[in-house]
């Protein structure tokens, strides 16, 4: 997606947001495929394992309530992942039994009767995910988003509450410590 | 240490891989990754780890956007009329998707009002208040005419529910707005959380229309009041 298609796509979503302010449930559904999965992504990388459903359920139902604070100055994705990343923090706070979370594939094992070559193409993307948890937590946060979600740095900085160029030195260690990972 | 001899290039492989460098910018990149061995390795690194970041989740399911869409807090400057909110093409769809608790205590309420109001009109029309008045009739029923049985269309109850929570709706009454005692529109005997959100518009358009009188026989439940103008005074 290039410059333009990017500022296409908030267009889109400003233009959704005002007709279901309008009252079209319609532009609501639209607005919630768009972004949905690119939540639940975002909260897997995030470490979240349980309840991710309800997380980007929990998200949207924030964002709506909000939408008159939205002032369009970053995309709506970017402001949906900063209220996605905060909620994952309180729950976090909140919730002890969370840190669950941290245990990477227990549900990833290939069965018995995958080809082999799926079996190893399974191991891995398993072992890239278990080296992105390995990361500190800003690393891993600034790294998902520039990487997974391809966010700017300043979109990036917007999220995580930093600036552009912390969120540029995060990344780089970020880089420096995957290749240790995955060449160990 | 980087061996890269152009550390810019490292920043801006994740865009070249997203698509968001510009055409000029893309080609320099990929012909400096051509030739440089770590930012080759690193860009092979950063499509892998993106793939297997992507292929640990699975796509929202439908079902689930639609739950997602129904738990939304509504604008609070949102079109309240039903030509804006129901879609008549889509009223199967808006069938299954439930009115929110504030629309049916808003039917429960409009329903009782109407009782009330209905039995004033009644007892005041039979004369106990002094007033000579019409035959009694039922406060509870609000009636919607169907003008012939080719547009009076029967909405299915939903599935599981007995058949007398079905409610009939006629197109005339719906498209043409009338005087009340010129329709007739069954009140479900359901709970009011059984009815579809077509279902429930229908009845507030039916009481938007109610003219605060009837003219249909009173039902079996309620027998009329007897008495004349003096009644009040025996």
């Amino acid at each position: 997606m290039t410059q333009p298609d990017r500022a296409t796509e908030t267009d889109l979503d400003r233009e959704l947001i005002a007709r279901w302010t309008a009252g079209d449930e319609r532009a609501a559904t639209q607005l919630v495929e768009r972004h949905a999965t690119a939540l639940a992504r975002f909260a897997a990388s995030l470490g979240v394992r349980e309840e991710i459903d309800e997380l980007v359920q929990d998200t949207f139902v924030r964002a709506f309530g909000a939408l008159e604070s939205f002032k369009g100055e970053s995309s709506l994705r970017t402001w949906l992942f900063t209220i996605e990343r905060r909620l994952v923090l309180d729950r976090r706070r909140s919730d002890a039994r969370r840190r669950s979370e941290v245990l990477i594939g227990e549900s990833d094992a290939a069965t018995g009767f995958d080809s082999l070559d799926k079996v190893v193409a399974e191991e891995t993307e398993q072992r890239l995910r278990g080296a992105v948890q390995r990361l500190s937590p800003m690393q891993r946060d600034v790294f998902v988003l520039r990487v997974s979600e391809g966010r700017s740095y300043k979109e990036i900085a917007d999220i995580l509450g930093s600036t552009e160029g912390a969120a540029r030195v995060h990344y780089h260690n970020a880089m420096r410590a995957l290749k240790e990972f995955v060449d160990e | 240490m980087s061996d890269c001899s152009n550390p810019g290039i490292q920043d801006l492989l994740p865009d070249l891989i997203h698509g968001r460098l510009d055409a000029v910018s893309a080609a320099r990149v990929e012909a400096h990754v051509a030739t440089c061995e770590e930012c080759a390795r690193s860009l092979a690194m950063l499509r892998s780890v993106r793939g297997a970041l992507h292929a640990g989740t699975r796509a929202i399911p439908a079902a689930h956007v639609a739950a997602i869409v129904a738990r939304l807090p509504r604008p609070s400057a949102a079109a309240t009329s039903s030509s804006d909110v129901i879609d008549l093409s889509s009223a199967r769809e808006a069938r299954r998707r439930p009115m929110g608790h504030g629309g049916r205590w808003r039917v429960a309420a409009a329903i009782g009002v109407i009782a009330i109001g209905g039995m004033s009109v009644t007892i005041a029309q039979r004369g106990l208040l002094g007033i000579p008045g019409r035959a009694p009739d039922t406060a509870v029923q609000i009636a919607a005419v169907a003008n012939s049985a080719a547009s009076e269309r029967r909405i299915s109850a939903t599935p599981g529910l007995p058949e007398t929570a079905s409610v009939a709706i006629s197109d005339a009454a719906l498209a043409a707005p009338t005087r009340a005692s010129a329709s007739q529109l069954t009140t479900p005997v359901g709970e009011l959380d059984d009815l579809s959100e077509r279902e429930l518009q229908g009845l507030l358009d039916g009481l938007d229309r109610w003219d605060g009188t009837t003219s249909v026989e009173p039902s079996p439940a309620m027998p009329p009041i007897h008495g004349g103008a003096d009644a009040a005074h025996r």
